[in-house]
């Protein structure tokens, strides 16, 4: 990869873009260092405008966003540490893949023989060494997507920004390409992967922000996110005896709100929480101390998808 | 890995430039349009000289005064258009060559092709009279094949419809205005690239034909090139500032 750089590699200060009289951001304030991050929000809340201001497409309204430290709109050489694969299916459709990768590699500024090596580097490194030289409008949707993510990573850069790069892959295709944007992330570059298919980015990264309406709702590791959200009641679903009198025992207790008792479920007692950690510490102690034993413990509320769906719900 | 970093490597930006010309020159060359622009020019050519006996000088105001322009409009507003309607600008424009020389280079490479065209029509029908018209059709169909390209590159990026515009431009502004004697006359591309080739306004064209004289040859250089470059720089400026919403 090139040279790391020293400091934020994508910021956003007070970034507000306008479509119209649609307000596509609002004030956003978003700083990304190296890893993968996952864009995350519905269709139409900001995440593809947000990219493009971070390419240099787009200008904000107000505030400013910087690549690598510089203004990507008004000093297009530091698009030479950014690789793009954007959302639109687009491509020179008279080309080969191979070709067409080629051809943006060198716009970096790399000497034929190079952007030549670096070219099949990256169509093989996105699996597409075989199909390569077909033309692109007979490849099919996921070799496309394999074709536009190569050109993102052929010239090397430290910034790889990818606009729902998953769309149109197979399952098989899915998990490489999962597996090689964790492979660039950890290569110490930084990644940004919008989507909305949520288990897909859960399988890449930790590191989540959420936009809705064009405003972040969330940003940093999604176990961190967790505990910040504090107000957001968590389910438990116990698998343990006598409920009745364990859900008792734990109303009693400060971290719980409320208790259950599910009749004929394989989990027969849910409890509501806020404070999941200690919840998770402190009920099978409580349990213990009673004789009983917890013999199951989840909380369908911790994961990303439950998150997301509690961000978005909030206005 | 590479040790440059994001920095660009020397000489990276003429390199890039010429690129990136070459590239789309030769896709364009590929095009059907292309072909069928050239088999156009052939066949009138050929077909107008020695099927239907028209003279050469006849021959040069149809294809320097008439062809030349039509395919620069043809060529030269799609320069940018078709990145856009094709989707295609959000490749060159996120990378570090440069909004600038990214449309300058577009801009170059849709109109050499219509210099292909126009450079050996207006040899080939100059070599009709002489060598010296030859050079002199030949060199009035390359700068007008540029000046217009420019022109209509700047233009297919501020309308709408620069393809209807661009033909009521020709109609009317230079085919109307371009034969007016003094000022006015001089304002349009036509009555300079009349200059360069020795071809004024005939009595068929406008019955004030005997009043109108053509600017010096040195003149309609200046305004052509002049011309060329100012919208050349326009456009690029344009391009630099403005922001493309390829897609929402």
């Amino acid at each position: 990869m090139s040279a790391p750089h020293k400091g934020p590699m994508l910021e956003a200060h007070g970034v507000s873009k306008m479509y119209g009289q649609v307000r596509a951001l609002n004030e956003i304030d978003l700083v990304i260092g190296p890893g993968v991050t996952g864009l995350l929000g519905p269709n139409g809340s900001g995440k593809s405008t947000l990219l493009k201001l971070f390419a240099g497409q787009l200008l904000p309204d107000t505030g400013h966003v910087k690549l690598l430290g510089a203004d990507p709109f008004h000093e297009p050489r530091v698009l030479r540490g950014l690789g793009l694969c954007p959302e639109q299916d687009k491509f020179y459709e008279d080309m080969s893949g191979h070709d067409f990768v080629g051809a943006l590699t060198r716009l970096h500024g790399l000497p034929k023989d190079e952007a030549e090596q670096k070219t099949y580097a990256a169509m093989k490194r996105v699996g597409m060494e075989r199909y390569g030289f077909k033309k692109m409008r007979e490849m099919s949707r996921g070799m496309r997507q394999r074709t536009k993510i190569a050109q993102a990573i052929a010239h090397d850069p430290p910034v790889v920004l990818l606009d729902e790069p998953l769309t149109g892959a197979d399952p098989v295709a899915r998990a490489d390409l999962i597996a090689l944007i964790r492979s660039l992330g950890e290569e110490g570059r930084c990644v940004v992967v919008s989507s909305h298919v949520l288990h897909e980015v859960e399988a890449m990264t930790h590191d989540v922000v959420f936009i809705r309406y064009g405003r972040l709702r969330a940003h940093g590791d999604i176990l961190r996110l967790r505990t910040l959200l504090d107000d957001r009641p968590y389910r438990i679903l116990l698998d343990v005896d006598r409920p009745r009198a364990v859900a008792a025992r734990l109303m009693g207790l400060p971290f719980v709100q409320a208790a259950q008792v599910l009749e004929g479920d394989a989990h027969p007692l849910e409890i509501t929480t806020t404070d999941l950690d200690t919840a998770g510490r402190e009920i099978p102690q409580v349990v213990s101390e009673m004789g009983g034993v917890v013999r199951g413990f989840t909380s369908p509320d911790a994961d990303l998808e439950s998150l997301y769906r509690y961000l978005i719900s909030r206005r | 890995m590479s040790s440059t970093g994001y920095q660009l490597p020397a000489g990276y930006l003429p390199r890039a430039v010429a690129f990136w010309t070459g590239f789309h020159f030769k896709r364009n060359l590929r095009k059907r349009a292309f072909k069928l622009w050239a088999v156009a020019f052939v066949l009138t050519i050929l077909g107008l000289r020695y099927g239907a006996g028209v003279s050469p000088e006849q021959l040069a105001r149809l294809v320097v005064l008439g062809a030349v322009p039509l395919a620069a409009l043809f060529f030269g507003a799609g320069s940018l258009r078709e990145e856009i309607e094709d989707q295609t600008l959000t490749y060159a424009f996120t990378r570090p060559v440069g909004r600038i020389w990214t449309y300058v280079a577009r801009v170059l490479a849709n109109g050499l092709p219509v210099a292909l065209l126009a450079v050996p029509a207006g040899l080939f029908i100059g070599f009709g009279i002489g060598e010296a018209t030859a050079l002199r059709y030949g060199f009035a169909a390359l700068l007008g094949a540029v000046a217009y390209g420019s022109f209509f590159a700047l233009v297919g990026q501020i309308v709408k419809w620069p393809a209807w515009f661009g033909l009521a431009w020709l109609i009317f502004w230079e085919g109307g205005v371009g034969t007016v004697p003094g000022f006015f006359g001089r304002l349009t591309l036509m009555s300079h690239v009349r200059g360069i080739a020795q071809l004024p306004v005939e009595s068929s064209e406008a019955p004030w034909s005997g009043l109108w004289q053509a600017p010096s040859f040195i003149v309609a250089f200046l305004a052509l090139a002049g011309v060329t470059a100012a919208t050349l720089w326009i456009g690029a400026i344009r391009a630099r500032k403005r922001e493309f919403v390829v897609t929402r």
